[in-house]
């Protein structure tokens, strides 16, 4: 059998990292291929580099057995590759129809001038949306729709282009259980149709359910491929895991202490749902999960960067309202942001600048800020993470993503905290830039702070905390000692 | 663009030194062309008399850009504050509570903005675009067709009175005001997160600033300025009508850019202001007295804007002969 879709050795580094490496992928003509893979393991990579987001460094793709270039994402539709994202691209303002055909409407000719063709548009529209069974009201606004009802207008506007291969990129993510069986009855009209389909998602149950074959990729390497009635979730888990830890930095034991903070029954909308947990000084707590699961939403919620709806939050024994950050600082709660870009630091700006931006309330009088204390703090930071940059006035954009990230954390240490949570701290660093930090933590941890750590990366967090809390859906769903605690574990807890 | 940048922020101070020869090369041309009138010793501090309101309301303005924002309400907001001064002190016959209400119109001119653009998050262009029309329309409907002029005889003082006889005390006041900004913008935590709010105002938030409330003081104080602008207005020519602010906008954010302050935020100068508003009033005079006054400044004026905001995107790597690359 031919494959519709065929992707050999294809490479793509970012800077200081292999995004994905060797990389292949085969979708035959008509069937489901579903993708798996952990946080980070570069499926998102992948599929961007199918649909000419991204471009590869090297490789081959072949589409129907013919090298192609994809250039651009409108590139990928007119030959054919649609795919659908987790947040719809749609315009709430506009209608379904215009939605669909928006950016290659249909013309018509008339006194030399072209018009939109709205009739013929109309028909098509009626044609697609009766193949997909859905019945929907073409001059309706989108912005009216639930999600469920958005995601199958996308799926109708990819097969307005005549999609021969569509891409799900987490489709059920945001469903109920009904809206997941229409859109599995949908999925199978146009694989009936001969569409071929990726499908991306972290539901084991749902590719058991729908797919064909089963894909597992890790940290941007191909691991194995599987008939989907061949293999079953242990067999998958343990393929998207199985990194050995003996690369990595070891936290080395500490002896916990009092508690430092507690929270009880947290709740915020959809995000936070009754969460405790509790958090000793001298201890590191691992807070593990899916992405979107809710933990840097919990973050945000402790440090006052978010409001919550109720629950308490207990530092010390003393029950504690934190409503914006500063007082978070004051009260020695410090974040240090998964997203160093775009809220952790300024990258315009020099080291010294970013280091002290969140206290120099203390490092002012009545002269404005004292500089010369500033400058001797900073060093003494740059010398004690062992930042590599020329002096503490060079500007962020010189320095690789490992020193960024140092400076991230130096920031976070500038205040003095006595809770520290460390939000994905390793994320776009190379390996020896990484196990630098994880030396810092565990400096830190040995200073009686109490470290909360949210990490994406399993062995990483398996590594470094005493217990690790395992989120899903804005919950909590289990709480792992060090000693019990395992990938396998951890991903069934987060799935 | 890294690169650039360092180059960027230390070709800034050369930058200064760049503006300062423009504005002595300025003075001696001006000097050969009108045969020695510019430099003699009772013109050259009054060159700068006539620009002594852009200056003070250029200030906070460079406040304002830095932070990434604008303020196209300012010259209306000059406009309302004199209005409200000439009606007070003809209702009421103090110069006290006229002084009083003139200061307070401009700080809640500038509220109003503040309010606006932190409280429901609306672009300050669009914002104070709206508010200059409001600020207008407010102006003539209060005075109509009248201009209020009936101010007390001393009210010329900046022009009966100057120190030794030839420095203008508003540039005494310019100055004075000038190196309290510059203090403030170079030497507190307020200029540090003024910029980084021009830079990344997320990240300055993630630092535990108030984001909100540290725009609304920039816009009042913005507001502020406009006042004190109209008050020395007021002072120098006591007639008070709604198109007294007409070209203040254009020429204090020609003075901004012109002084190395970049449009979209994050790189500003106090000291460059100051300079780019010694040149605007040489050149004003200047020109005036070769017979290129009114429009044919204005032009010039626009001109500098212009080629200013190109140059400087250049400088900073936004704009490049070569397309540019789309990356992710």
């Amino acid at each position: 059998m031919t494959n519709v879709l065929e992707l050999r050795n294809i490479v793509k580094t970012f800077p200081g990292v292999k995004a994905l490496d060797n990389m292949k992928l085969e979708l035959r003509k008509g069937e489901l291929l579903a993708i798996c893979g952990e946080n980070g393991a570069g499926k998102s990579t992948l599929m961007k580099i199918v649909t000419g987001v991204y471009k590869p460094d090297s490789g081959e793709m072949l589409l129907n057995g013919e090298p192609v270039h994809i250039k651009h994402p409108n590139d990928a539709y007119e030959k054919g590759i649609a795919i659908i994202y987790q947040e719809t691209s749609l315009f709430p303002e506009l209608t379904v129809l215009e939605n669909i055909f928006m950016g290659h409407e249909f013309i018509r000719r008339k006194f030399g001038l072209h018009f939109i063709d709205y009739e013929k548009m109309r028909q098509t529209a009626l044609d697609i949306f009766g193949k997909l069974g859905v019945e929907i009201d073409l001059d309706g606004k989108v912005g009216g729709f639930g999600v469920a009802t958005k995601q199958m207008i996308e799926i109708a506007k990819a097969l307005t282009y005549d999609a021969k291969i569509l891409i799900l990129d987490e489709p059920t993510a945001s469903l109920t259980s009904r809206e997941v069986t229409a859109l599995f009855n949908t999925i199978k009209r146009i694989k009936a149709e001969g569409v071929s389909m990726v499908y991306i998602s972290h539901r084991l149950e749902e590719i058991f359910l729908i797919a064909d074959r089963v894909m597992v990729i890790r940290d941007g390497g191909y691991v194995a491929t599987a008939g989907a009635k061949d293999v079953n979730s242990n067999q998958l888990v343990s393929w998207m895991i199985g990194r050995e830890l003996s690369d990595l930095y070891s936290k080395t034991p500490t002896k916990p202490g009092a508690e430092a903070l507690s929270v009880e029954n947290l709740n915020q909308g959809e995000t936070l749902k009754d969460i405790s947990f509790t958090l000793r000084k001298g201890e590191i707590v691992g807070l593990s999960g899916l992405a979107g699961s809710g933990r840097t939403e919990l973050a945000h919620a402790l440090c006052g960067l978010s409001e919550i709806d109720s629950g308490t939050i207990r530092m010390n024994d003393r029950e504690i309202t934190v409503d914006n950050y500063h007082e978070a600082i004051r009260q020695g709660m410090v974040y240090v942001s998964e997203d160093r870009k775009a809220n952790g630091l300024i990258t315009q700006m020099a080291i010294g600048e970013n280091m002290t931006l969140s206290i120099l309330d203390k490092l002012s009088g009545w002269l404005g800020i004292r500089f010369k204390r500033e400058r001797e703090m900073v060093d003494a930071y740059t010398a004690r993470l062992k930042i590599k940059a020329m002096s503490s006035a060079t500007v962020l954009n010189n320095l690789s993503g490992g020193n960024q990230q140092k400076v991230s954390v130096a920031k976070a240490l500038v205040a003095e905290p006595r809770i520290l949570i460390l939000d994905e701290p390793t994320r776009g660093v190379d390996v020896g830039a990484k196990s630098e930090i994880h030396k810092i933590i565990d400096e830190l941890v040995h200073r009686d702070l109490a470290i909360l750590m949210i990490s994406s990366d399993l062995p990483e967090i398996l590594a470094m905390s005493d217990r690790i809390y395992v989120m899903k859906e804005g919950r909590i769903a289990g709480e792992l000692p060090k000693e019990e605690a395992s990938q396998e574990k951890i991903l069934t807890l987060a799935l | 663009m890294s690169n650039n940048f360092v180059t960027a922020i230390k070709s800034r101070i050369n930058y200064q030194v760049f503006l300062l020869l423009t504005l002595i090369v300025l003075l001696f041309v001006f000097d050969h062309l009108t045969d020695g009138v510019i430099m003699k010793r009772n013109v050259i501090f009054r060159l700068t008399e006539n620009v002594m309101e852009v200056g003070l309301i250029a200030l906070s303005m460079t406040l304002v850009i830095a932070t990434g924002g604008i303020d196209l309400s300012v010259g209306y907001a000059m406009a309302l504050a004199a209005i409200m001064m000439g009606l007070t002190y003809e209702k009421t016959g103090s110069m006290v509570a006229a002084v009083a209400v003139c200061l307070l119109t401009g700080m809640l001119c500038g509220a109003l903005n503040g309010l606006i653009i932190a409280k429901a998050g609306i672009p300050p262009l669009v914002t104070t675009l709206a508010t200059f029309s409001l600020y207008t329309g407010v102006s003539k409907c209060i005075a109509g067709s009248n201009i209020f002029s009936a101010f007390p005889e001393g009210m010329t003082i900046l022009i009966t009175h100057r120190l030794f006889g030839i420095i203008p005390y508003q540039f005494i006041l310019f100055l004075v005001l000038a190196s309290l900004f510059a203090f403030a913008f170079n030497r507190t935590r307020y200029g540090r997160y003024l910029r980084g709010m021009g830079f990344n105002e997320q990240t300055v938030r993630f630092s535990g600033v108030n984001i909100g409330l540290t725009k609304f003081n920039i816009y009042v104080l913005a507001g502020l300025m406009s006042a004190i602008a109209a008050i020395v207005y007021l002072c120098r020519l006591p007639a008070a009508k709604p198109d007294i602010g007409i070209n203040i906008n254009l020429e204090t954010i020609t003075a901004v850019v012109l002084g190395g302050t970049s449009i979209v935020g994050g790189v500003a100068s106090i000291e460059g202001t100051v300079l780019s508003i010694l040149i605007l009033g040489v050149l004003r005079k200047g020109l005036s007295l070769i017979g290129l006054g009114g429009d044919k400044y204005n032009f010039i004026l626009g001109i500098i804007l212009v080629f200013c905001l190109i140059g400087f995107s250049f400088l900073n790597g936004q704009i490049t002969l070569t397309r540019k690359k789309v990356t992710e």
